[in-house]
């Protein structure tokens, strides 16, 4: 038992086996992996669950000794998993040594890796002496017949004795690693020819794989040197059963499409896309409800029934269905909704009004306002605690240029005496409430903006990172999560937005080790954070937020591109669906900078204005110098007439 | 019995000390020589105390993983050919990288070099990245971009052996903490030390670099400390550590922080190698030029080997 359902949010931090600890998404049916016999590029942002899925349908959770039964369809697809090891596999260039020796290292340490997989899956599905009598048959495999002649030493015949052969085959490959010079090289055995013997010599031999096909799930793709992709294109490109790769990558981590041949690889024709974050974006709430019970249920043994799911229907796909029923999913929600609520931006407003110090603040901004027309009404004439979220909204609308402060009074006064007003005919509340909430928060870092509390904000700070949700609820369940019952539980708004600053803070941290250009991502977040709060610092909050971004004018050049693709690589921008209809200039695709990072910078997580950045700015923020930043924000600032300062002294890098 | 001695000795003054020609039969430095005024300086040191000085560079560029000896492309037994018959070496290590710090060495303890020095030299202070107050105040600029790739000759393929302790040795550069563990995730399940420099060679610096590392440990991981001018310090600690695990489990060495830690790290894998035990983690920064300012103290490590 954990203290904590929530802390481990990575595949990485269960085993191979996520048997016991996967919950099927509700996209599972459409991606047809099971049954896939072309191959398929499923590419998602960091945290959307990409490991996680092809662990489970590797051999390790398939023929996992906690499954009671394994079905014969679980034998038609055999998942090998493949992690492209970053680290080990960019040194496999250069040092004097050609591309093409380099490929054949590379098929040659590909080719093991994967014998040892199919080995493997071969001792996962005889795990038991039960199943060992049932299917078995192991002793009727002879290695050797099947592929001594690609081995350059003899391979023994029988399984134990092939392990230990392929054992010796990696270390020779990693002794002659460690001395070129001196030590001969393995002999390199071709991957096509030798997995096919291997798999030949297991279907023919034992009866129950007969027509078994081995899937092979590259996992991280993006990792690999170009001419490593070009290596596994070519086997998308050939791939057919018995054996067909897969792979699974990042945003933009398809560098090249070419393979070692001369042809290209072609969407449709060679493989099937499949975009998980967009897949999963309709159901993600739901799902991530699910996950919260789930974990809830697993790692601190609270009672299946106390929760509104069922484990067998999370993790079977048979249960499938009865998780699209509506009945079921308004439960599951309302459930987490009570668990983590949000605060309505009404109570939110009236906090403003009752705690002294945003009590203040609303003094100070209406108090200038005032001040500056001339006005002899008081502050205390704009507000009225049975109206909070509108005299809230005064403190904005006293500061724009169009209104005088006797009109808004007025219309002030209709609203508490009954009468129809501009809060509500002119949406003048709907337009301006959340943004100056957020311009009342905004310098007391102490106190975390409510809004940023409650289940519907998470999922939406979330985008559809599984990961940043399961880190929001680690941070405000601590682990306090009850064992014995749900029944009153309820995590408080205050921790819940405290928590989302902390996970904010913590994620922004977290990018400058993305990758080779961090310290710049960093900077684009910092700099983009700055300029969004930058254009609704106003306190009339005359000027719309800007959420996101498209560069317009000229392309970029290479460089600054690169930053952007890694940016999106690394999911610090989401490109968003086209909204726009081009004319003859250039205008790149919208960006929004990922949500996640919006409590952080005191940024709305709703969708707001769009900035249209000329390509000179652009290639300032990803390809220029930190300098140059500080220029770039002071234009922004002026032409944005935001107000008072706050904006340069926010204490954003503690 | 640990195969290397360490002597080290301290020239505590800005001013380099003085030199002798022809003292040194042949010298290394950095392609980089001139990024700081401290690598100038000890280059110019360098040259003035050596016979003859090579440039030495291992470029990672275009995938080339190549080493350079004064512009020529060799491998490192035409590098120990280079320095068979040489009586002493003087190797400028502000100036070198690891992986070139590392080849060097390899290269002259092959090649039974009886005197081999390195120098050190450390900067009064490093450049704070704080206009405009984009960086986070305690980030120090002091590199751009980084990967962390394996080299030839000390590749490991880490998904695929056992488990054991990995030991970063830690400077004021957190995001590079964190790029490792982002990098390398199979290193979740491994026990972690984290070195800083204590004393640190200036006081205080050390604050910064827990400062910049702390969000990337776990409650588990050990935290350990030796002094940042000694590659000694660090040498011991990781044979220690070695020598304490009677389980023979690989030791994984991320030199991350001081030069000094780098010298010892570098000498540590050297020795354990060959046995698989000890294997390199290291993610080949570009040094940005200018990044530390002046001279504050110089530092000489002299290195004997005695094979078993």
């Amino acid at each position: 038992m954990r203290q904590n359902a929530f802390i481990r949010n990575r595949a990485e931090e269960f085993d191979r086996d996520v048997w016991s600890t996967y919950v099927l998404p509700l996209y599972f049916p459409q991606l047809g992996l099971h049954e896939a016999r072309k191959s398929q590029v499923l590419e998602g942002g960091r945290g959307c669950g990409k490991t996680a899925l092809l662990r489970y349908l590797s051999y390790p959770s398939q023929f996992s000794p906690s499954r009671m039964v394994v079905p014969q369809a679980a034998f038609q697809t055999i998942g090998l998993y493949l992690k492209a090891d970053s680290t080990y596999f960019s040194g496999f260039t250069g040092y004097g040594k050609s591309e093409q020796h380099w490929q054949d290292i590379f098929e040659h340490a590909l080719c093991l890796a994967l014998a040892e997989q199919i080995v493997g899956s071969m001792r996962a599905l005889n795990c038991t002496s039960e199943r060992l009598g049932r299917y078995g048959q192991l002793q009727k495999l002879d290695f050797k017949d099947a592929v001594q002649g690609f081995a350059g030493d003899e391979v023994p015949a029988d399984l134990a004795g092939f392990e230990r052969w392929l054992r010796l085959q990696r270390q020779l490959l990693s002794k002659w690693f460690k001395n070129f010079e001196s030590t001969q090289p393995p002999t390199l055995l071709p991957l096509t020819g030798f997995l096919g013997a291997l798999i030949e010599e297991l279907r023919s031999k034992l009866t129950y794989l007969s027509s078994s096909v081995f899937a092979v799930y590259v996992d991280e793709y993006e990792n690999l040197l170009d001419y490593q992709q070009r290596f596994v294109n070519t086997m998308i490109k050939g791939g057919e059963p018995p054996l067909i790769f897969h792979v699974a990558m990042k945003p933009n981590g398809m560098r090249t499409r070419q393979t070692i041949g001369t042809e290209s690889i072609q969407e449709t024709a060679d493989y099937r896309l499949i975009p998980l974050d967009e897949y999963l974006k309709p159901t993600f709430n739901l799902f991530c409800a699910e996950l919260f019970f789930f974990r809830l249920i697993s790692e601190t043994e609270l009672l299946e029934e106390l929760t509104p799911v069922s484990t067998q229907n999370l993790q079977d796909a048979g249960g499938l269905e009865k998780r699209k029923v509506p009945e079921y999913q308004k439960r599951v929600l309302d459930e987490i909704n009570r668990i983590l609520p949000g605060q309505r931006y009404g109570v939110v407003a009236a906090e403003v009004l009752r705690d002294s110090a945003l009590r203040r603040r609303w003094d100070m901004i209406v108090g200038e306002a005032l001040k500056d027309e001339g006005s002899t009404l008081t502050s205390e004439e704009f507000q009225n605690s049975n109206f909070p979220e509108e005299s809230v909204v005064n403190a904005a609308l006293l500061h724009q240029r169009s209104k005088r402060s006797k009109e808004i009074h007025d219309e002030f006064t209709n609203l508490r005496t009954g009468k129809p007003s501009k809060y509500k005919s002119a949406d003048w509340t709907h337009h301006f409430l959340v943004g100056t909430l957020l311009l009342m928060y905004l310098p007391l870092r102490q106190k975390p903006c409510p809004i940023y509390a409650g289940f519907e904000a998470f999922a939406q700070l979330s985008g559809t990172s599984v990961r940043h949700f399961l880190e929001l609820c680690h941070l405000s369940i601590g682990d306090t999560a009850p064992r014995d019952s749900l029944v009153s539980y309820c995590v408080p708004v205050k921790e819940q937005a405290e928590a989302a600053v902390r996970a904010s803070r913590k994620f922004r941290g977290e990018v400058s080790s993305f990758g080779d250009q961090g310290n710049r991502l960093l900077a684009v977040v910092n700099l983009l954070g700055k300029l969004f709060r930058l254009s609704h610092a106003r306190y009339s909050q005359s000027e719309a937020e800007r959420t996101h971004f498209s560069i317009v004018g000229e392309e970029l050049t290479a460089q600054a591109d690169q930053v952007l693709k890694e940016a999106l690589k690394w999911s610090v921008l989401l490109k968003v669906p086209e909204t726009k209809v081009k004319g003859n200039r250039y205008e790149s695709d919208d960006y929004i900078l990922n949500p996640i990072y919006a409590p952080f910078f005191g940024l709305s997580y709703n969708k707001g204005r769009k900035l249209e950045m000329p390509t000179a700015e652009a290639e300032t923020m990803l390809a220029g110098k930190l300098d140059d930043f500080t220029k770039l924000l002071r234009q922004y600032e002026i032409k944005w007439g935001a107000d008072s300062g706050d904006q340069f002294s926010l204490g954003l890098e503690s | 019995m640990r195969r290397f001695r360490i002597k080290t000795d301290t020239h505590d003054d800005a001013a380099a000390p003085a030199t002798a020609p022809d003292a040194w039969q042949m010298a290394i430095i950095g392609e980089d020589g001139d990024l700081d005024e401290r690598s100038k300086a000890a280059c110019a040191y360098v040259r003035a105390c050596a016979t003859t000085t090579y440039k030495l560079r291992f470029d990672i560029s275009e995938h080339k993983n190549e080493i350079r000896l004064n512009g020529t492309v060799l491998r490192v037994p035409a590098l120990k050919a280079r320095f068979s018959g040489v009586k002493s070496l003087l190797v400028e290590a502000s100036s070198l990288s690891f992986p070139e710090i590392l080849y060097v060495m390899l290269a002259a303890i092959e090649a039974h070099i009886p005197a081999l020095r390195f120098v050190y030299v450390e900067p009064k202070e490093y450049r704070r990245e704080v206009k405009g107050r984009l960086c986070d105040q305690r980030n120090f600029e002091l590199s751009d971009n980084r990967r962390f790739q394996s080299i030839p000759g000390f590749q490991t393929n880490l998904s695929e052996i056992e488990k054991g302790q990995a030991v970063f040795f830690l400077g004021f550069e957190g995001s590079r903490l964190g790029q490792a563990l982002e990098q390398q995730e199979v290193l979740r399940g491994w026990a972690k030390h984290a070195v800083f420099g204590v004393p640190a060679f200036s006081p205080g610096w050390e604050i910064d670099a827990m400062a910049n590392n702390v969000q990337y440990l776990g409650k588990s991981d050990q935290v350990k400390y030796a002094a940042a001018a000694s590659a000694d310090a660090a040498y011991r600690l990781l044979s220690t550590l070695l020598e304490q695990d009677k389980g023979e489990h690989p030791i994984l060495v991320a030199p991350l922080g001081t030069k000094p830690h780098a010298i010892g790290a570098a000498l540590f894998l050297i020795e354990n190698e060959s046995m698989d035990r000890a294997l390199l983690l290291y993610d080949h920064p570009t040094r940005s030029s200018g990044r530390s300012k002046e001279v504050r103290r110089w530092h000489f490590y002299d290195v004997t080997d005695s094979p078993a």
